[in-house]
Order: structure tokens, then C-alpha cells, then sequence
């Protein structure tokens, strides 16, 4: 049998395909399914590895003495347990490696989908499915994200969650521009929040005295963290 | 992804389902696993759309999704193919229609007791038309080998066809 003759055979063979099971909707739907699965997966272990490194960081600077040592031993005696993070709100380092693969790998596309999501749940609080430690910045707060929409050039339902590592309470935001993403988040009392290295970052007490940060990771936005900062401090 | 990015998967979508279904259903046999190959990779693709920079590139990785789940999934145990003797009866049809079924499943049971690999290279150069290099490049190969498993595949399909290969004929 020659390939020529052979290779009609085979197109023959799947001539008569009957319809297909599944369409472009399928497709989506279970792809961020899959995206919803892996940032709890993620979310679930930075923030395991977040509290053990945060109850050591806790002992060697920040804190008394007593609450120091509360919180380690804690933090050793549980492995993490979401009541110390609530106990110590220490600062949160979001330049470790867990944080950028969180980051850059576990915050989805904004899609309609996860958007529409994000939009029914209460604003500012954490959804307890992700990653079990009330964080804040693993939903987007909508109120805050309506807010940052009005100085983008964006649509607010396109906003998405920060997906830092914050401190318990915060409240986040973030947007996609073309070339970087944008997000602002507002951490309770003079709370810290570590910005990738090379982001534009603006930072100002609010008036109800946390702590805004508007960082920007696009050149293109990265002038206006100050103006965007200003504005939204006046609300938060 | 953005309504952009949406819709340009969309459209690729669109234009490639029926393509990798085809080719889902060679390596696999049965059309329901087909799909369920075929939706896997174009999920894989579309959680890795914006990264996929080449567009040329996309179909080169979804044809390498689809071959890798076949040849992952009959390495498990519970999915091992089971080679028989002989090949199943094919049914004597009336006039063209019949033997073109005839030809078809004979051909499809044939292409099951080839090596996942080689049938998978057989695929790809004959039903997709691919040539050696662009073979080689979906499954992740020499060029060398693709033409190894390209000769080996052959044999093997030869063997399981035996005297049913002299009665296969095209419909056209």
C-alpha cells in the first residue's frame, strides 16, 4: 500500500465525525475552574510558609518581647495556624519567591467570568474557600476597585485580585493595563506592604488611618501612583 | 485573559476543534475519549494563551498535548490496551457505504495495535499530513526517530491489518 493511498485512508476514517460534546464554552469554564483550583492550592501553601516565616521574623524584630515569643511558639507549636496570623499582624514580604510565583502565576486573567465572580462577594472580606487565612488580598474589594477603575483607563468589572501576601484586614485591588498591572491595596493602620522591585509605588495614610499603597507595575501608569494615591486616600 | 485574547481563542477554536478531534480519535479509537483529549489540550491552550507568544506555535502545542495524553493515559494500567489475535469481524455493509465503514473500522482497530508512539507519528504524517520535521517537533523528537517510527509503525500496521490491508480502499 503506498503512503498516498494510506494517507487518504486515514482522512477516510474520520470522514463521518459525529458533532462534538463539548464548545468553546466548555473550554473556558473548566480552564478557570482549573485556575480557581490552583490559586487555592498556592494561596493555601504561601500563606502556610508566610506564617512559619512570619512568626520567626516577628521574634528577631518586630513586637514585645512577650508577644514575640507568644506568636513563635505558636507559629512552631501549630505550623500556622490562621488564629496567630490574626494575633501578630506582622508585615508581610511580598518579594519571596512564593509570593512572585503566587503572583505571577495564581492571579488569573481578568476574564468575565472570574469578575463576575469576584463582584458578588461582600467587599473587603476574605472568601474563606481561598487558601483558609482571611488575608484580604485574595479577593478584589469592590468598592476600592471602583475606585482605582475611575483613574484607569478600565472597566471596573474588569478588576481582579492583588494576590499578595497582605496583612489580615486589608483590602486589594488590581487592574491589567497592556503593560502591567496596577493595584492598590489599603492595609489597616500603618501596616507594611513590600513592592516588587522597579514598580512605581505611592503610599499615604487615609483618613480613616490605614495605610493606602497604589503600586504600579506598567511604565505607563507608574506617574500617576501619586495622583491615583491622593485621590483614594481621600475615600478609604 | 481580555475580550481580545477571548476572542482570538475563540476563533482558533473555532477553526481547529474538528482537526483535533480527528486526530484525538486515530490515537485513540473512540470517539467520546476523543473529546475528552481534544478538550483537555484546548484548556491547556487557553490557560496558556497569553504566554503563547508564536501563534504559529499553537497548533505544534496542542497537537503535542493531544499525543501526550494518548500515549500518558495507555501507559496506565487500567487503560492498557489489550492486543487480540484477530481483528474484530467487520461488518459486511451493502454497496459503498458498507464497505466503507468496513474499511474504516478495520483501519481503526488496526491503527489500536500499533505502539502508542508509532501510531501517534503515523497519525501525524498521514492523516495530518505533517512532514518529518514538523512531525518531530509535536512529538518532541529527532527527526531521526520520527522517521524510525515512521518505517516501524508502518510494519506494525501492516502486520495487524495482515490480508485485510489488500482490501482497503479509499472512498475516493
Amino acid at each position: 500500500m503506498d503512503e498516498n493511498k494510506l494517507a487518504e485512508l486515514f482522512k477516510d476514517a474520520v470522514r463521518d465525525a459525529p458533532p462534538s460534546s463539548f464548545d468553546a464554552g466548555d473550554v473556558r469554564a473548566a480552564s478557570h475552574k482549573a485556575d480557581a483550583r490552583r490559586r487555592t492550592v498556592v494561596l493555601g501553601s504561601t500563606m502556610a510558609a508566610v506564617l512559619v516565616f512570619g512568626g520567626a521574623a516577628i521574634a528577631t524584630g518586630f513586637g514585645s518581647v512577650s508577644q514575640q515569643s507568644a506568636v513563635s511558639g505558636s507559629a512552631a507549636d501549630t505550623g500556622g495556624s490562621a488564629k496567630t496570623a490574626e494575633q501578630a499582624p506582622a508585615p508581610y514580604e511580598l518579594g519571596s519567591p512564593d509570593a512572585s510565583v503566587q503572583r505571577g502565576d495564581v492571579v488569573p486573567d481578568s476574564t468575565p467570568g472570574s469578575s463576575s465572580m469576584q463582584g458578588v462577594e461582600p467587599p473587603g472580606s476574605a472568601d474563606p474557600t481561598v487558601g483558609g487565612t482571611p488575608s484580604g488580598c485574595g479577593t478584589v474589594d469592590r468598592e476600592l476597585a471602583n475606585a482605582l477603575a475611575g483613574e484607569l483607563p478600565v472597566a471596573p468589572d474588569k478588576a481582579a485580585p492583588a494576590g499578595l501576601a497582605c496583612p489580615v484586614g486589608s483590602k486589594s485591588a488590581s487592574f491589567d493595563l497592556a503593560d502591567g498591572r496596577v493595584y492598590a491595596v489599603v492595609v489597616p493602620g500603618r501596616g507594611t506592604l513590600s513592592t516588587p522591585d522597579g514598580a512605581a509605588l505611592s503610599k499615604r495614610l487615609t483618613k480613616n488611618g490605614s495605610t493606602l499603597y497604589v503600586v504600579s507595575e506598567a511604565p505607563s501608569a507608574a506617574g500617576k501612583v501619586d495622583s491615583i494615591a491622593a485621590k483614594l486616600g481621600g475615600k478609604f | 485573559m481580555d475580550q481580545h485574547d477571548e476572542q482570538e481563542f475563540a476563533e482558533y477554536f473555532a477553526a481547529r476543534r474538528e482537526a483535533v478531534r480527528r486526530t484525538a480519535f486515530l490515537l485513540c479509537g473512540d470517539w467520546h475519549r476523543a473529546d475528552d483529549f481534544a478538550q483537555t489540550a484546548f484548556v491547556a491552550l487557553h490557560r496558556r494563551w497569553r504566554k503563547i507568544r508564536d501563534k504559529q506555535a499553537l497548533d505544534a502545542y496542542v497537537r503535542r498535548s493531544v499525543v501526550r495524553a494518548v500515549i500518558d493515559e495507555s501507559r496506565r494500567p487500567w487503560r492498557r490496551e489489550r492486543f487480540v489475535d484477530e481483528l474484530p469481524e467487520t461488518p459486511v455493509g451493502d454497496g459503498e457505504i458498507g464497505e466503507s465503514v468496513a474499511t474504516r473500522e478495520t483501519l481503526v482497530a488496526g491503527l489500536r495495535r500499533v505502539p502508542p508512539r508509532q501510531r501517534a507519528v503515523l497519525v501525524l504524517r498521514f492523516l495530518e499530513g505533517l512532514d518529518v520535521a514538523g512531525t518531530a517537533e509535536a512529538l518532541g523528537c529527532s527527526e531521526g526517530t520520527v522517521k524510525s517510527q515512521t518505517s516501524r509503525g508502518l510494519e506494525a500496521l501492516r502486520e495487524a491489518l495482515g490480508d485485510a490491508i489488500d482490501d482497503l480502499r479509499p472512498a475516493s
